[in-house]
């Protein structure tokens, strides 16, 4: 529909969140409806200025709820279209999103992760939604779940996330954390494959003559239950048709590292140099995190002695993990909260879990200079913490609260803290 | 006899030998299906109105229906033009999508009082403030119908319903929300108006006004165009064991309901004479 064609700016540097809008518009984005929340608002700029130059409709709605659903509405013509949010919002996109699988109508979601529970009060990165968005509203289904570790694989999975979603008439998910949206590299050259996509003769503005057209989930109970079959189905297609994985040295590895996004390239940092020391370790990066290369990473894990999985969450691709493994061998978790884990210190688990140790799962590594770090060394700041947790908690209960979160910080694998 | 019409050229088979003559090309809308509305339920009204004035018209090619969720959803078995279901209260923000989409199409959102004026209200005036360029039908029975009669954000004093039997308590519930009056003031409103459909005098005056948002779309004014129709919901209009019969909740509509809401346009675009209500 563009009236020019577009070009991805390659060889410019480029941002993470600028990457998902390049992605879209190289698909032939026509309409992208959104609510401005950090870190996503640098797409909302990027597409609002990008998207009517090249003849399509950016608009800007009252909330969440409104832009998914919109988006909605112009997929149900037959239309590209795109949305996306963070945490909170993806919260309340999940309305329209289980709307969409439900009608069957092909769309994209943007998501880029923050950490905390609720409204966070701070804007720290993390992992921590993937289940979220695995498992997204009511009802048996999920979605394709992109992970890509670079601005370039951004704006190829998101080009190609388009479409994944026309091929199986599914909404896409295509999905970056907070540290990933704010970065900024080179993008190289990138080839969207060529594919053969279905014609959209549902679409709503075709003709009335030929046959009338009918988009939307809720039908009779009876289609209802048939096409909660047809769902089923196009996830077993999925499974076998685009499930995704990255690997490095995983051939002669006896420990194999699983990480996705930021973590995975962090984690191959740490890989390399474990394998200088002579560990032989390598890094399994699912790019799909549905559907989860589960037989791929199960390969791999019947000649490994251990396998380790290190995410910027408390474990929600680890239940896949384990499945995949499924008891071939033993699997250990690394993770923190929020943060991107430094690379030493995803080398320091590699050492232990190749020494025979168990791995502490839980650490907490602040590598910027964090309120923790000034509650730990600053006594004023530490006062106004406990003051702040013991309006809720009472004294004691601020004092363990602060201790243990700090014990964790000093226990945790690398004892010295700065910026990595 | 019970065998549903079906629509447009296809409906009239000739007999052997006499050669046919297409007299109206226009495709007819009305699938002939029985209705799953309760007896003396106005939506059939609206649906009747609709599905005869888009026939008229011959615009069956060019409307999309966007509908949420609700006793007015049901409009999808009796008018035969493309349609999108969105879930309840999203009317708004889907027809939004498909008007931007599809903008050489008439996009009609009909939802009931809650679909428009309760759950989906913050989607509904944020698409009047943004100029939207869609005709919305709000079927106000100052009820929950689908679910059994609960009060609605519409909800008049005198209406029993299941949640509040005496009436709607305006120590805990405030008051009715007038619509109409509500989104009349915003710029990007180009029409509201308000009917009933308690009567064959009042179900004319409503058929003038959604004629005319209808008229006003194809003549190219942009914006929405939002018709609020009074009606009842004799069946489920039963709180505090109060029972109407279809008579008799129309005449409590003109009574009662009346009293809260005015009738009649509220704004319309320069030019348009405007339509005489009682």
């Amino acid at each position: 529909m563009s009236e020019q064609p577009f070009a991805p700016p390659i060889g410019k540097p480029t941002m993470g969140a600028h990457a998902m809008g390049i992605g879209a518009m190289v698909a032939g984005l026509d309409y992208f409806a959104g609510y401005p929340i950090t870190p996503q608002t640098e797409l909302l700029e990027y597409v609002a200025e990008a998207l009517p130059e090249h003849g399509g409709v950016f608009q800007q709605l009252g909330d969440e709820i409104s832009s998914v659903m919109a988006v909605f509405g112009a997929a149900a013509c037959g239309k590209r279209a795109m949305t996306a949010s963070v945490g909170p919002g993806l919260t309340l996109m999940i309305d329209g999103l289980t709307n969409a699988a439900g009608a069957e109508t092909p769309m994209v979601l943007g998501a880029l992760t923050r950490a905390h529970v609720g409204v966070s009060g701070g804007l720290y990165p993390a992992q921590s939604d993937i289940r979220m968005l695995r498992g997204l509203g009511n009802g048996d289904y999920q979605l394709p779940l992109f992970a890509p570790s670079t601005i370039t694989e951004t704006v190829q999975l998101t080009a190609e996330a388009f479409d994944v979603a026309d091929l199986y008439s599914i909404p896409a998910v295509v999905c970056i954390d907070g540290k990933m949206a704010n970065m900024i590299e080179t993008l190289q050259p990138f080839e969207v494959p060529e594919r053969e996509l279905p014609d959209k003769t549902w679409a709503l503005n075709r003709s009335l003559r030929e046959k009338r057209r009918v988009v939307g989930a809720a039908r009779t109970p009876e289609l209802d239950t048939m096409v909660c079959y047809e769902i089923q189905h196009k996830l077993e297609r999925m499974r076998a048709e685009e499930t995704r994985w990255d690997s490095y040295r995983c051939d002669d590895a006896e420990f194999v590292v699983v990480a996705y996004g930021i973590m995975a390239r962090i984690a191959k940092e740490a890989v390399k140099q474990a394998r200088e020391e002579g560990i032989r370790v390598g890094l399994f990066r699912p790019v799909t995190l549905f559907p989860f290369p589960e037989a791929a990473l199960g390969e791999f894990a019947s000649s490994a002695r251990e396998v380790l999985t290190v995410e910027i969450n408390f474990g929600q691709v680890l239940t896949d993990v384990r499945l995949a493994v499924a008891g071939r061998c033993p699997v250990q978790f690394f993770g923190q909260p929020a943060l991107a884990i430094p690379a030493r210190a995803v080398l320091e688990a590699i050492r232990r879990m190749a020494a025979g140790e168990p791995v502490e799962p839980r650490g907490f590594h602040d590598v910027h200079p964090t309120a923790f770090h000034l509650a730990d060394t600053h006594p004023p700041a530490r006062k106004q913490m406990l003051d702040q947790l013991a309006a809720r908690r009472g004294q004691e209960g601020a004092q363990a609260m602060l201790d243990n979160l700090l014990g964790i910080r000093k226990n945790t694998v690398i004892p010295e803290v700065g910026r990595d | 006899m019970t065998e549903p019409a079906t629509r447009g050229p296809e409906r009239y088979t000739p007999p052997e030998g006499v050669e046919a003559r297409k007299i109206s090309p226009q495709l007819d809308v009305h699938t002939g299906l029985p209705s799953s509305w309760c007896p003396g339920c106005g939506h059939g009204s609206v649906s009747q109105i609709l599905c005869d004035l888009v026939t008229e018209l011959d615009l069956a090619e060019r409307t999309i229906l966007a509908l949420g969720v609700g006793c007015g959803s049901t409009i999808a078995a009796q008018m035969e033009v493309n349609t999108v279901l969105s879930p309840h209260g999203r009317a708004s923000d889907t027809a939004t999508g498909v008007s931007r989409m599809a903008p050489d199409r008439i996009v009609v959102q009909y939802s009931g009082d809650g679909d428009a004026c309760g759950i989906g209200l913050a989607g509904l005036m944020h698409a009047c403030n943004r100029r939207e360029n869609f005709i919305v039908v709000i079927y106000n029975n100052n009820a929950y119908g689908m679910t059994g009669g609960q009060m609605g954000p519409t909800t008049t004093k005198e209406v029993p319903t299941t949640t509040f039997q005496g009436g709607r308590d305006e120590e805990v519930m405030g008051y009715p929300m007038d619509i109409i009056k509500t989104l009349a003031h915003f710029p990007g409103v180009v029409y509201a108006g308000r009917c009933a459909l308690t009567s064959g005098v009042r179900y004319r005056e409503a058929s003038r006004m959604i004629r005319r948002a209808f008229e006003i779309h194809l003549a190219g004014i942009k914006g929405m165009k939002v018709i609020d129709c009074l009606g009842n919901c004799n069946v489920n209009w039963k709180g505090g064991g109060v029972t109407f019969t279809p008579e008799s909740s129309n005449q409590f509509i003109e009574d009662q309901i009346m009293k809260y809401f005015e009738m009649g346009e509220a704004t319309v675009p320069e030019g348009y004479a405007p339509i005489r209500v009682r």
